[in-house]
């Protein structure tokens, strides 16, 4: 269930886009051309609302940002010419009396080794997004080599790139996790507090780098996130 | 006899496809009936005795709990903790009457306001004066009134609010002790986030009172809503959950957020803590179900017990969805559900609003402001839009949104219209 507004892809049968909001069983025919059009950042790909001034997964500002409808409308097939490349058919509109496309698996597709994101794990085009928590729908885009997990703690000048603080009352420790890429493969290492690091539902060792796919579950204290392509 | 407790469920959409994963948002109302007997209250009130309290501030504080003891009804009891930088016990479980009011007056009149605002000092000693005077015929609640951000007792502003959540959670589900918090004065001299989710955590309300002038008010209706209290200690049982949970909300009679419980052998506990005469307290649960044949399976069950000598207890009642591929039934909306369930997103936007003032950044403030006003008007909020529009005026000035705007527009974000 595809938002219209942010692209997000929502479980079906979500009422409301876990990130931006919006309604998803609002009817977006024959509105406003400029509802709904997002801005597709330059540096990292992520799609924002038409009126962020700066990308909301990576920072960066949107000048250079082309504005995309969500959806694009079909256009009618130029006459055709030898001289001319083969045009991608239109992308077909969703038939809302179809069943929604289902969430991606968990597993490790066939033929993909644990650990490498089946689209090339490179920085900044992956990202976890909370699937239980406060907020859900929050997402981090996983820009760094190394970024740490946890909660922010100001005195103790601990300062998470992947910060829970606020998604998760006092079950995430400090410094919860590590996740890193290294060359092909992105990791999670449990830094070894008392409420685990679980992926896929099962928890693992402490201090051990575990190998992270794109559909995998990762859970930090009570906040479930997905890694998704950006 | 009717049922003490009536249970009413309810689906946003009772079918879905036959394939995929798909969240299903479930209902579910526990409402006592009506005339039920009322329980005696326990009640501890929590007064912020720092140094900003001093003046005018302090004097209408003592006056509004000067008048909350005068409305005790026969076989409540009164505790008054205060708090500053350690905390007192100024009355031990006093039971209603003249000569508590007295004592109460005399107490007050010796109260001074000076130090700094050791909140978890003054939340440990009332939660356990508390615990003394507990008895299965009281409903215990805590009424803390501050007018600033809790700090340590060097005077530092406490930035860990966790740990006070957590301490508040405990009691209310260990022993059952609801808390109320009241907070007094401009909204940018204390953090009306942190206080609101403080009441959250143990399961009371919060009250906004901008000018001291409102706090016999706020106190006073606070009284009269705890009053009102019928059935302790009430739990609502989920059995048999056919898939996972992703959110759990109340949303009524005000939203809170609840982290998703542990499921464990496909079911979980949740603790609601008192109800109130005629007002019924309302869930919503986002359920994610997978693939199946075609038909109706159950989706969980649910059932419900309180503190009670008997009858304490509603029998299990199945919740079924069903899995077709017909368009007519995939098509069907429960209108009251799904209201509730934008009703909830309308409290998370106010809760992005807060973070986006929090960081100072006015693209972000502007961003969630439009969303939150599209929800708000759709919903029928006159009087929320119209605040919402000021800070339109603000950002479009050029100015961040203030904290009194804020405070304001969470007043009318939290409480949600009566259901049906």
């Amino acid at each position: 269930m595809t938002c219209p507004q942010c692209k997000h892809e929502n479980i079906a049968g979500s009422l409301f886009c876990d990130v931006c909001g919006a309604d998803l069983e609002a009817a977006p025919a024959g509105g406003d051309p400029e509802i709904g059009s997002v801005l597709t950042c330059a540096t990292c790909g992520h799609q924002n609302d038409a009126d962020f001034v700066v990308c909301e997964a990576c920072g960066q500002p949107l000048d250079d940002a082309e504005p995309a409808s969500p959806i694009p409308a079909p256009t009618p097939a130029p006459p055709a010419a030898d001289d001319q490349p083969p045009e991608m058919p239109p992308r077909p509109l969703l038939d809302e009396n179809q069943p929604p496309p289902p969430v991606p698996s968990s597993s490790t597709p066939a033929g993909q080794v644990p650990g490498q994101l089946a689209s090339g794990p490179r920085r900044g085009k992956v990202k976890l997004v909370v699937e239980q928590g406060l907020v859900l729908g929050k997402q981090f885009l996983l820009s760094d080599d190394r970024m740490l997990v946890g909660r922010e703690d100001a005195e103790g000048q601990i300062f998470p790139q992947i910060d829970l603080t606020g998604l998760d009352e006092g079950y995430v420790h400090r410094q919860h996790a590590e996740l890193t890429f290294e060359g092909t493969f992105l990791f999670v290492t449990h830094l070894g507090g008392h409420n685990r690091t679980y992926v896929n539902n099962r928890p693992i060792a402490d201090q051990l780098p575990h190998p992270l796919n794109i559909g995998d579950t990762v859970r930090f204290g009570k906040v479930v996130l997905r890694v998704v392509e950006v | 006899m009717p049922e003490p407790l009536r249970l009413r469920v309810a689906l946003d959409k009772p079918s879905r496809p036959l394939t995929g994963d798909f969240q299903t948002t479930v209902l579910i109302e526990a409402a006592p009936a009506r005339a039920l007997r009322r329980l005696s209250l326990n009640l501890g009130i929590l007064l912020d005795t720092s140094e900003s309290m001093a003046g005018a501030k302090l004097n209408h504080a003592c006056g509004a709990v000067e008048g909350l003891a005068a409305q005790l009804q026969p076989g409540d009891v009164l505790s008054l903790v205060d708090f500053s930088t350690d905390a007192v016990v100024r009355l031990r479980g006093a039971p209603a009457g003249p000569a508590t009011l007295q004592r109460v007056s005399d107490v007050l009149d010796r109260l001074r306001a000076e130090g700094v605002t050791n909140l978890q000092r003054g939340l440990d000693t009332v939660l356990s004066e508390l615990r003394r005077h507990a008895t299965a015929e009281r409903s215990s609640f805590a009424v803390l009134l501050s007018d600033g951000y809790p700090t340590t007792t060097q005077g530092y502003v406490d930035t860990r609010q966790t740990p006070y959540f957590l301490r508040v959670d405990r009691e209310m589900r260990d022993h059952g002790v609801s808390l109320s918090a009241i907070g007094l004065g401009d909204a940018a001299n204390y953090d009306q986030a942190f206080l609101r989710r403080l009441a959250d955590s143990g399961n009371g309300r919060f009250h906004y009172c901008q000018s001291v002038g409102e706090l016999v008010t706020g106190f006073s209706r606070e009284l009269m809503h705890l009053q009102r209290s019928v059935l302790a200690d009430v739990m609502l049982h989920v059995r048999g959950l056919g898939g996972t949970i992703r959110r759990l909300w109340r949303v009524y009679p005000d939203k809170k957020l609840f982290h998703a419980p542990e499921v464990i052998d496909g079911g979980f506990d949740l603790p609601i803590g008192v109800l109130q005469d005629e007002v019924p307290q309302a869930f919503l649960l986002d359920i994610v179900t997978g693939a199946r044949p075609a038909g109706r399976a159950r989706l969980m069950e649910v059932a419900a017990s309180w503190r009670m000598s008997d009858a304490s207890r509603v029998e299990p009642q199945p919740v079924v969805l069903e899995w077709t591929d017909e368009a007519p039934a995939l098509a069907q909306r429960n209108p009251e559900v799904v209201r509730l369930a934008a009703e909830c997103l309308d409290a998370l936007l106010e809760e992005e609003l807060e973070e986006a003032v929090a960081s100072g950044s006015l693209a972000q403030q502007t961003s969630v402001l439009a969303r939150k006003k599209q929800l708000t008007a759709r919903l029928g909020k006159t009087q929320a839009t119209r605040v919402l529009e000021e800070m339109e005026e603000s950002l479009a000035a050029g100015e961040p949104i203030s904290q009194d705007a804020l405070a304001r527009s969470s007043q009318h974000t939290k409480p949600t219209q009566r259901l049906g």
